[in-house]
């Protein structure tokens, strides 16, 4: 190889990485179809600058219900409910409210080691394209990172340091 | 495309130069390829961010001579991107590429003229991931690189301190002087009290001609203290000309000839035994704070001085008259000091009904609304000190009806506790009187509630600007939006108006034409919903991209943008 061409490589390499953005708290699948029962796996890669990882938190966003999280072994596990700004009917009964928020607190998650933390809920009913936002604070013995941004109109995830990881909806199969 | 190319890299730029970097036509296919198989491998890997630990010098420091290089360690390898410097002059030529050692980043600094100023280090460097970090860092070589003003505020507060320290004194030993001339010239005329074999006149026994000169002392300190305060300069501005001079110019010069004339003649009055030139000296005294501060000077100026007058002059009978009290109470014999008691009281009742209502008086002028008490300094400082007077008039009345009363009657043992009682009282009226001086002297010195609700139209320099982002607003000043040091002021306000006081509040400042990443800088709080950065140097003229992040709660935030022209 050349000089030239090694250049040429590494530029390649520099501009392919930044796309996948590893660096971030993010959802193992992006995409899932609208209405379906998602399993949203939060991968945290890293602490806050080095510190270990203490608590995971997650923000449902309006319209995913029926949250069930998964508890993990050496995290207490807790949720918060809220009132839904609209109902959903599910089994022929209104529901009106649900878990909006789940934390995973109390355990210790090493900046150089990996993790994942896991919850189930129903995605809504919405056209394909929909967006939708999972905010994540993680917090760290020292520190925290709030994966929250979402985009101003015009701008995408790759605009932010700390985008909140999203997933969006395909048609309905 | 930059006018002038960053320090010659090894590595081609990053993704924020992604349109700038063209490919040779020749390597074309093959890179395209590389680049979707580096796609399609990657995210199986997972890396973290480089974090910045720390930098030589440190971000914000101030250093005595231009270093020959800066240090940036990382977490982790890192590989320089585009790294530009700026000192008081410009962008800087740097002699030679960064270089990476280990987890740093070194960047070499031109060795020639190292002048006074601010400079700024803006680095881009890719990490293990691919990711661009970036980021500024600014510091001072021969100055102090931000944030002067707040530094200035120190010398400042500390001048405010010192001047409500000396008006304390200055109201204490006035009072106290011209309250003891009117205890010696009202209550106890010629009195001479038994001390050791001989008798000796009150107005030795308290030392009151010493009293007097501690007053005069105390004027002049209040009113050099007064101009350092008006000048802006630290308490060591004392001894300068420029001081006094404005200090005689203010309404304290004034205030501050009248007094002394007030003493003077006073100590000439108590040296001659004339009761009327004392007692003239002593109103005259007291009448000096009333030409001066902002209790005598709130409108409608006709009916403050004239309350701020009366107001002292009370206080002067009561505070002034405690140290003659105690004189004879210790000395004197106890039909005699249960007569000069009882006579005092009399006098006292009127003093604490005038007290009483001018101070409301004043307080009504001074106190606009009843929610300036819990929301502002003054309002603060006024509860303070009401509840010092509830506790002295507490303490005063029970005196009057209880043991001023024992003086007289009952067996010789209970006459003698009642004095006991009452010297003790007396001693605690001193202490409560000293903190109630020291809030009024507090409230001297701090702006009133009626002075807050119409702010000083002040003159418009700098840019302003207001960003909206999830239905609040930010209204946005950078004074004098210049290059060098800038104040930013942000006020943030809900969608109906009322002030935003977001959970954090981060401003991140870049110039992308300069090249200069981002400035990230967390304000100070003003108050409710007001923000402020003092001294934030911007290195470099043009456009200023500001991105404000506003935390609504641990979930949200609102991202407001603006765009700040910065003139040379």
């Amino acid at each position: 190889m050349t000089g030239t061409t090694r250049a040429a490589l590494a530029a390649a390499l520099l501009l392919a990485l930044p796309a996948t953005a590893l660096a971030h708290a993010t959802l193992e699948t992006a995409q899932a179809p609208s209405g379906s029962y998602y399993k949203a796996v939060i991968r945290i890669g890293h602490g806050c600058d080095g510190s270990p990882t203490t608590t995971v938190r997650v923000r449902v966003p309006e319209g995913v219900v029926a949250v069930k999280p998964m508890p993990k072994s050496g995290w207490t596990l807790s949720t918060v409910e809220g009132t839904y700004a609209t109902p959903y009917e599910n089994h022929g009964q209104t529901i009106t409210k649900g878990v909006t928020e789940v934390v995973w607190t109390g355990g210790t998650l090493p900046d150089a080691w990996y993790d994942e933390f896991v919850f189930r809920a129903k995605l809504p009913e919405k056209a394909a394209g929909t967006v939708l936002h999972f905010p994540i604070v993680q917090e760290c013995e020292k520190g925290v990172h709030r994966w929250i941004e979402i985009p101003e109109p015009g701008r995408s995830t790759d605009d932010y340091k700390e985008p909140a990881p999203t997933v969006t909806l395909t048609a309905k199969p | 495309m930059r006018a002038r190319p960053p320090i010659a890299l090894p590595l081609p730029p990053g993704r924020g130069d992604r349109a700038g970097w063209k490919g040779k036509g020749k390597g074309k296919g093959i890179l395209r390829l590389v680049a979707l198989l580096a796609l399609l491998l990657l995210p199986h890997t997972l890396h973290a961010h480089a974090v910045l630990l720390d930098s030589s010098p440190a971000d914000g420091a101030r250093v005595e001579r231009l270093p020959a290089e800066i240090r940036l360690r990382f977490n982790e390898a890192v590989s320089p991107v585009a790294v530009r410097a700026f000192g008081p002059g410009g962008e800087l030529a740097l002699p030679g590429p960064a270089r990476v050692e280990d987890d740093g980043l070194r960047i070499p600094l031109p060795a020639a003229s190292p002048a006074r100023g601010t400079y700024t280090v803006s680095y881009r460097v890719t990490s293990g991931d691919g990711h661009p970090v970036a980021g500024s860092l600014l510091f001072g070589v021969g100055v102090t690189p931000e944030r002067p003003e707040q530094a200035e505020e120190r010398r400042r507060d500390a001048a405010l301190l010192a001047a409500a320290l000396a008006r304390a004194l200055h109201y204490g030993s006035l009072l106290a002087a011209a309250g003891g001339a009117l205890f010696v010239t009202l209550v106890a005329p010629g009195l001479t009290l038994p001390a050791g074999r001989s008798r000796m006149p009150l107005v030795r026994l308290v030392r009151l001609p010493a009293q007097v000169g501690i007053a005069a002392a105390a004027v002049l300190l209040n009113l050099g203290l007064a101009g350092v305060v008006l000048t802006g300069g630290p308490p060591t501005a004392l001894f300068d000309a420029e001081s006094w001079r404005a200090a005689l110019a203010s309404t304290g010069g004034p205030s501050a000839g009248i007094a002394l004339a007030g003493l003077t003649l006073l100590a000439v009055g108590l040296r001659g035994g004339w009761r009327a030139v004392t007692l003239t000296g002593a109103l005259v005294a007291v009448g000096a704070l009333a030409a001066t501060g902002h209790a005598a000077t709130a409108p409608p100026r006709g009916l403050a001085a004239p309350l701020v007058a009366l107001h002292g002059l009370a206080a002067a009978y009561w505070l002034g008259s405690l140290v003659p009290l105690r004189a004879v109470l210790r000395h004197a014999p106890s039909a005699e000091s249960a007569r000069l008691v009882r006579r005092f009281s009399l006098g006292a009742l009127a003093a604490v009904a005038v007290l009483t209502i001018a101070g409301a008086g004043l307080s009504l002028l001074q106190i606009t609304s009843p929610a300036a008490i819990g929301t502002t300094v003054y309002g603060q400082l006024w509860l303070a000190k009401m509840v010092g007077v509830a506790l002295l008039l507490g303490l005063a009345s029970v005196n009057r009806l209880r043991l001023t009363p024992a003086l007289r009657g009952g067996s010789r043992s209970e006459r003698d506790r009642a004095q006991r009682l009452l010297m003790l009282s007396v001693a605690s009226e001193m202490a409560l009187m000293a903190v109630v001086l020291l809030l009024t002297a507090g409230l001297g010195t701090t702006p009133p509630p009626r002075a807050l609700v119409q702010p000083a139209a002040e003159a418009v320099t700098g840019y302003s600007s207001v960003a909206t982002a999830k239905g609040r607003q930010a209204v946005i000043e950078l004074d004098p939006a210049r290059t060098g040091a800038n104040r930013l002021t942000l006020h943030l306000a809900q969608a109906d108006g009322t002030p935003f006081d977001p959970k954090e509040l981060t401003v991140e400042l870049t110039q992308p034409a300069a090249g200069i990443e981002p400035l990230v800088r967390k304000p100070v709080r003003d108050g409710p919903g007001a923000y402020r950065l003092d001294g934030l140097a911007l290195p470099v003229d043009g456009r200023w991209e500001l991105r404000i992040d506003a935390l609504i709660d641990d979930f949200e935030k609102a991202i407001f943008r603006s765009t700040l022209p910065v003139d040379k």
